[in-house]
């Protein structure tokens, strides 16, 4: 196998590991959603899950040296984003939405009941913080608390227990009984 | 519908702003030129612009020593200062308890004076 083949069959993650700025460019591309949604869901605000997700990637581009596979980078990412929120939210206490805060606030989304979506939006960023980051992850990575637990350095009892307290407080205000 | 379903949908994932890889990227590269040493600097005669970084550089450390030097002269007058003021304080409290003692005593005279 010539080196052009041996460089093409290297990985993207493999590429920017060596300083390849085109690679790591593709996996900020592969990865951006998912770590700007992590935020903007934690954070309920575009520009600040923007400004979260930017310090992400830099960190990554820093820790390149450290990410070993695929499943690692999605791992470290989700891990140091859910942090990033944490850390955040308790330097600088964010406006928190209260239930009572609640309004029909026009949709962004293609949803269904964009209404319905945008109110539990408001009801998630009201939210203790780690409630909060759990409820994003299993939600909206489709992760199970003992996954989550992982990322969030939690044992698995008080994710679930976390989970469970969200869940309660969310059907409350809902009135979904 | 179910909670659990309304939140997967409420907590889709979105994209990101556009243009938000081309931001990273320029942060990046801004991060790594910080990062990279000048090519050759060492080995080569130094080019007029790189000549003029490394005059800029002994320039910042001649200033940051000047102003070590007075920074260091500021605190040492302030400790001076400091450990003559706490002098004072003891020279008042040793007149103020000599002062108290002659008191006591002229008390006693006057209490002496008065049992006669």
């Amino acid at each position: 196998m010539n080196a052009l083949t041996l460089a093409e069959a290297e990985t993207p993650l493999e590429r920017a590991r060596s300083g390849d700025h085109d690679a790591f460019a593709e996996l900020v591309e592969r990865h951006e959603g998912m770590v700007f949604s992590i935020a903007l869901h934690f954070f309920d605000d575009r520009a600040r899950a923007e400004e979260i997700a930017q310090d992400v990637f830099l960190q990554l581009y820093r820790s390149m040296g450290e990410i070993e596979t695929d499943a690692h980078l999605l791992f470290w990412l989700r891990q140091v984003t859910s942090r990033r929120c944490i850390d955040g939210v308790r330097r600088a206490r964010m406006r928190l939405v209260s239930f009572e805060d609640i309004g029909e606030v026009p949709a962004k989304t293609h949803a269904a009941d964009p209404l319905l979506d945008r109110k539990l939006q408001k009801l998630i960023a009201g939210l203790p913080d780690h409630q909060r980051i759990i409820v994003t992850l299993r939600y909206q990575e489709d992760l199970d608390p003992s996954e989550i637990c992982g990322i969030v350095g939690m044992p698995v009892n008080t994710v679930k227990s976390h989970l469970h307290r969200a869940l309660v407080a969310l059907r409350k205000k809902l009135g979904d009984h | 519908m179910h909670l659990e379903d309304n939140l997967k949908r409420a907590l889709a994932r979105q994209s990101a702003p556009d243009g938000f890889a081309e931001r990273v990227m320029n942060a990046v590269n801004a991060v790594s030129a910080e990062a990279r040493p000048s090519p050759g600097a060492s080995r080569h005669p130094l080019p007029e612009g790189e000549g003029r970084g490394i005059r800029r550089g002994w320039r910042a450390i001649a200033a940051g020593l000047v102003l070590t030097a007075v920074a260091g002269g500021w605190a040492a007058e302030k400790a001076i200062e400091r450990r003559e003021g706490e002098r004072a304080r003891e020279e008042v409290l040793v007149a103020l308890h000599i002062a108290s003692a002659k008191v006591r005593v002229a008390q006693q005279h006057v209490h002496e004076i008065g049992s006669h």
